[in-house]
């Protein structure tokens, strides 16, 4: 099973699509506190992804893990990003793994960094590439990510049209 | 919770607004400056999170934490104004496609390993 690191809105995008049953078996995700504590945020006000969320912290299928604070500072001095996203960056640095990020300076951060990472859209075209998942079941996530995600409309139908 | 004391400048028509809606709910005056102004902070932080996240300068994360909001609700959010990232740049594009094949051999493995149970299940 292969480690990736998560930041806070793919992972909530990976559970409101489902995707994230369909890594689980392959993937195991690490997650910082601070990441754990904007998606558990959800269940204030009953959001039914970060229940799930927690399930699977529960069940160590995601694990909560900090990186190390002087990587934390050492990239704070580098780019100007949301906490979330600097330390899972940072975690994903440390731990020399690939991250799940659909932030757009995280993604800059990334390629400058050289980290290998993948967007949700990235992570659905793989997954029906392998056949891990249906046209079916790829089509409803894509639905469903277009209407959490705030993708463009080009992202969309450029997926669109690899689903068939 | 600490409260602090501000003052304020407000015009005759707030004000018999306020005194009206007083009078009429028997709730105190300071309540509905108090109500009135978390609504209003609310609102101008939403709107200026749209703005901002429209403008790239903030992610969904930063909206939702200047809104004093879940994530999945500032995605909500923008669901409801119509609002959707701009899309990647060429460099952007290019890095995200560069590594997608990264994970792929991985996920070829966990198709066989699926196969592999279903024939197993049919034989059966």
């Amino acid at each position: 099973m292969e480690i990736v690191v998560s930041d806070s809105s793919t992972l909530i995008l990976l559970s409101k699509s489902k995707l994230i049953y369909f890594i689980k078996p392959v993937l195991k995700i690490y997650i910082p506190e601070i990441v754990y504590t904007e998606v558990i945020k959800g269940k204030e006000k009953g959001h039914k992804d970060a229940y799930e969320i927690e399930d699977m912290i529960n069940h160590n299928e995601i694990i909560i893990k900090n990186p190390n604070q002087k990587e934390v500072i050492e990239l704070q001095k580098m780019y100007k990003i949301d906490a979330g996203e600097l330390y899972a960056i940072a975690l994903a640095k440390e731990l020399n793994k690939k991250i799940l990020i659909d932030d757009k300076k995280g993604i800059n951060a990334c390629n400058h960094l050289n980290i290998k990472l993948y967007t949700c859209l990235s992570l659905l075209e793989l997954l029906f590439e392998t056949k891990i998942i249906s046209k079916i079941d790829a089509q409803e996530s894509l639905k469903q990510l277009e209407l959490h995600g705030r993708y463009s409309k080009i992202k969309i139908t450029d997926i669109e049209k690899k689903i068939v | 919770m600490v409260m602090k004391n501000i003052s304020l400048r407000l015009d005759d028509k707030l004000t018999s607004r306020i005194e009206e809606i007083s009078r009429l709910d028997l709730v105190d005056k300071a309540q509905i400056y108090r109500k009135a102004i978390e609504i209003g902070l609310n609102e101008i932080a939403k709107e200026l999170a749209i703005k901002l996240y429209y403008g790239e300068e903030i992610s969904m994360s930063e909206g939702a934490k200047l809104c004093d909001i879940y994530i999945g609700e500032f995605m909500d959010l923008l669901r409801d104004r119509g609002i959707t990232q701009k899309p990647y740049t060429q460099e952007q594009k290019d890095y995200i496609y560069k590594n997608k094949d990264a994970l792929k051999p991985l996920f070829l493995a966990e198709r066989k390993k699926i196969l592999k149970y279903k024939l197993k299940n049919n034989n059966k």
